[in-house]
């Protein structure tokens, strides 16, 4: 008697909540006609896989031979899912992918099962850090996608993976990555900690976490640097850092991290020492050569002229005489010309970009120079700035270095020579008090830490390189190279 | 107690007593120990180099005694709260003051090779927030502007490899030819410019092991006496006496004359590049003597480093003119001979007697 009372409620639960859902867009069902009552589906449209529901559960409900949903439950060829009573938690289930089958007079009356559409990009080639030799794989949008692109590089059951949900709104799905054993407990938990005190309610993509676990909110610096290439978290992990995946984000976090390592691209592990040192020299070169060049041409010529040697004097004068701008002046306009340029390239369609990139290098710099608003050798030196910003592999660092000239640019027009030592000190104390997830971002320069040279400014060869990075605190320091060190060192972790 | 984070390697030891010591003074420094000992003043700076390694051997005695380590704690064990209180207070000051003869030198030398016109406090305005935000935070920061203030400025002395094509090394023969009293009496001028290691005092409790630290705190000093001994004697063989009395600064004199295809003038860039040695200088001084009034009276470390940091600005402007800043080296450089040299050893008696009596008191 009671029984039938309350499937009689149930009954009436299902018409309103019925009643409800058909007023939702997209909102599908189905009724088939059983001979213990009727069965629905309900589903909605834009959150399954239309598939699997025409080919694996409606001729499975229309013909198998079933008396309830139990039995019903047995011929569905899904893992995960759910026989419920309970009403109110059918629409929350159908937005995240369920369908649902509702059986009249029996109990459990809800089957639920997770059909949910993956529209996934394939993995596909690096873009951002596109390299000549090595893997061509990158990340993509979907966390689970990305956790197995790590796997199946570190195959190995100490790998573990910690999963939280962060934002009120989107309860993105975050893992903490990390190798047992070789990272630092301390380290792991200081990530867990400020992923879980993130007080945002939307988390769209991992710069979101990035920003917001940041030990220094308030520095241009990137405190965490993010990359596309599952090969350089693969290999950052065995150093003993640690990995944040976001879903959502084909860019992984990982941490802590230094200044320098913001300059080393991962190719430069592909080629032989000798080059690639060289090449490392050459980017960090480039990016002072960036950061300064502009600064001091203002620096010089406004108020040191007796710098300049007289040969060069000369050229200089030249193509100034009929600019009738303060150096300050000028290098600012075509600094905001540069500015400008890289904007709008960045802005539009890849092909008009390119466009773009042509008509304002070659029309508005030479016509501003034939105008007479800036210099000729201004104009060299602008340019070349720009493409020394452009050598940084990480693409959040280069913005930093693109602003962070201006404030230098209005020193030197002020204080000369000077001002620029001043202004280079403030960003040299500014390095030294940032920390990247509790450890020292200014590492290994400050704190002097000669061993982790060996992989900073000038990348050594792998076998001089026995010892992980001081930097991250590794549980085990040694790095099992040879034979010897693996009878002492325990773990053989990549053989 | 100062918690292990806090403290730095023992390495950094030698970067901090070189950095301290190696400032404003490189620029000038010949033609003012020239005064007794003529050519042969760079003797004066060995003398220097080693009488400030007995200093700090000295110090490093007293030190490693006290628990907590600094100069506080031992004027406290000494002389009792109110007195050691006073005396702190007085070190305080000369830290100061020491702060503002290094700036306002170094300004002055802006003021008459790159600015005459520099209006000291627009100059201050720019550079006193880098003070405090070097110095209101960790004691970490300061040690790697030292560290950097050592190593980046380093490779200038490569630089003065120029002038040596125009040496002329009869300049500083004969050897030994003045009394060892004058030569005495050029090293006593010489210690200007060595007088930054006082700051050991107060950052002595953030060194990790600081008793086994001395051996770095002597590396430092070396450093520094070495390199102003080059510096000096590249000095000496250019110039000849008569010329080293009309210059003032003659480290700068030497830039001058170097000359590269993209760069004439290389003291504009030197003077700049000094920067960075000098700013170890300031913060060294100022984070010490807020240290010293955060120790002494328990004020929020914050809290004193903007306090300071107003002061040093009203001290830096009262002084005016080459005038005053001649002046106040003069005065500074003496109070400077008191303190480490009449006040320190008297200080490591009282301190000897006072330990040995409450040893023997308390057993």
């Amino acid at each position: 008697m009671n029984k039938k009372v309350s499937r009689k409620k149930m009954q009436k639960e299902f018409e309103k909540l019925f009643k409800t859902l058909k007023t939702k867009d997209g909102f599908i069902h189905l009724k088939h006609e059983h001979e213990q009552g009727n069965v629905y589906i309900g589903y909605l449209k834009t959150a399954i896989d239309p598939n699997k529901l025409e080919k694996l559960i409606i001729p499975r409900v229309q013909e198998y031979i079933y008396n309830d949903l139990t039995e019903l439950n047995a011929y569905i060829p899904f893992t995960k899912t759910e026989l419920t009573d309970d009403s109110s938690q059918i629409h929350e289930k159908l937005v995240k992918g369920f369908l649902f089958i509702y059986m009249e007079h029996v109990s459990p009356a809800y089957l639920l099962i997770p059909l949910p559409l993956d529209e996934k990009r394939e993995v596909s080639v690096p873009e951002v850090e596109f390299s000549v030799v090595g893997p061509k794989e990158a990340f993509v949008e979907d966390i689970d996608t990305n956790l197995n692109l790590i796997r199946k590089r570190l195959a190995i059951p100490e790998l573990s993976v910690r999963k939280m949900k962060v934002g009120t709104i989107t309860k993105t799905e975050v893992a903490v990555v990390s190798i047992d054993g070789i990272a630092d407990k301390d380290n792991v938990e200081t990530a867990i900690q400020r992923i879980r005190d993130v007080q945002i309610d939307q988390v769209i993509d991992s710069s979101f976490i990035q920003q917001t676990i940041a030990d220094n909110e308030n520095s241009p610096f990137p405190q965490l640097l993010d990359t596309e290439r599952p090969d350089r978290i693969a290999a950052i992990l065995a150093e003993g850092k640690i990995a944040i995946v976001v879903n959502g984000s084909p860019h992984v976090l990982l941490g802590p991290t230094t200044l320098i390592e913001f300059f080393s691209a991962f190719e430069d592990y592909f080629l032989n020492w000798m080059t690639a040192s060289a090449f490392r020299l050459i980017r960090l070169i480039a990016v002072f050569f960036s950061i300064l060049i502009t600064p001091l041409y203002v620096a010089v010529l406004t108020h040191h002229f007796e710098i300049i040697p007289h040969a060069l004097l000369g050229t200089l004068v030249q193509s100034r005489t009929e600019v009738p701008f303060p150096p300050l002046l000028e290098a600012f306009i075509l600094e905001f010309a540069i500015e400008l340029l890289r904007e709008a390239g960045a802005r539009l369609p890849t092909k008009i970009g390119q466009t773009i990139g042509i008509v304002g290098g070659i029309v508005i710099g030479t016509a501003a120079v034939e105008a007479g608003l800036t210099s000729n050798v201004l104009l060299i030196v602008v340019a070349l700035a720009a493409l020394g910003s452009f050598t940084t592999p990480v693409y959040k660092m280069s913005n930093t270095i693109r602003i962070i000239r201006f404030p230098l640019l209005i020193v030197a027009h002020v204080y000369g020579l000077i001002g620029m030592a001043i202004a280079i000190a403030y960003i040299m104390v500014h390095l030294l008090r940032l920390t990247s997830l509790g450890r020292p971002f200014f590492a290994p320069i400050f704190p002097f830490r000669p061993q982790d040279f060996k992989d900073a400014v000038i990348r050594l060869p792998f076998d001089i390189q026995n010892k992980r990075p001081f930097q991250v605190r590794p549980s085990k320091v040694n790095r099992p190279i040879n034979d010897d060190q693996n009878k002492q060192g325990g773990r053989q972790w990549f053989q | 107690m100062v918690s292990i984070k806090d403290k730095v390697q023992q390495l950094m030891v030698l970067f901090l007593i070189a950095a301290s010591q190696i400032g404003v003074g490189v620029l000038g420094f010949q033609s003012i120990i020239n005064k007794y000992a003529g050519h042969d003043a760079w003797m004066s700076v060995i003398v220097a180099g080693v009488s400030v390694s007995v200093i700090i051997w000295l110090m490093y005695k007293m030190l490693q005694h006290d628990e907590k380590g600094d100069i506080v704690a031992i004027h406290q064990f000494t002389f009792g709260k109110w007195l050691g209180g006073l005396f702190s207070i007085i070190v305080t000051l000369y830290f100061l003051l020491m702060t503002v003869v290094v700036l306002r030198t170094y300004i002055e030398i802006i003021q008459v090779w790159m600015f005459p016109h520099l209006k000291v406090w627009a100059f201050l305005l720019l550079l006193l927030p880098l003070v405090y935000y070097t110095i209101s935070d960790q004691f970490r920061t300061v040690v790697g502007v030292c560290f950097l203030g050592v190593v980046y400025p380093a490779f200038l002395i490569f630089v003065l490899v120029f002038p040596l094509q125009y040496a002329d090394i009869t300049h500083i023969l004969p050897i030994m030819d003045h009394s060892f009293k004058e030569i005495i009496q050029s090293s006593s001028l010489a210690i200007l410019d060595f007088m930054g290691f006082s700051t050991l005092l107060v950052f002595y409790p953030f060194i990790r092991e600081a008793k086994q630290s001395q051996k770095y705190a002597q590396y430092g000093n070396l450093y520094s006496t070495l390199l102003y001994v080059t510096i000096c004697l590249i000095a000496y063989v250019y110039y000849n006496q008569s010329e080293l009395e009309e210059v003032i600064w003659a480290t700068l004199g030497l830039w001058k004359i170097i000359e590269m295809p993209f760069m004439e003038r290389f003291e504009y860039f030197g003077i700049a590049t000094l920067f960075f040695s000098i700013l170890p200088n300031v913060v060294l001084y100022m984070w010490s003597s807020v240290r010293m009034l955060n120790r002494t009276f328990g004020f929020e470390h914050k809290k004193v480093a903007a306090f300071l940091s107003a002061v040093l600005f009203i001290a830096c402007v009262i002084f005016r003119g080459r005038e005053g800043v001649n002046i106040l080296n003069d005065v500074t450089g003496r109070i400077g001979l008191i303190f480490l040299f009449i006040y320190i050893p008297v200080l490591f008696v009282i301190h000897f007697i006072r330990r040995k009596v409450q040893k023997n008191g308390s057993s």
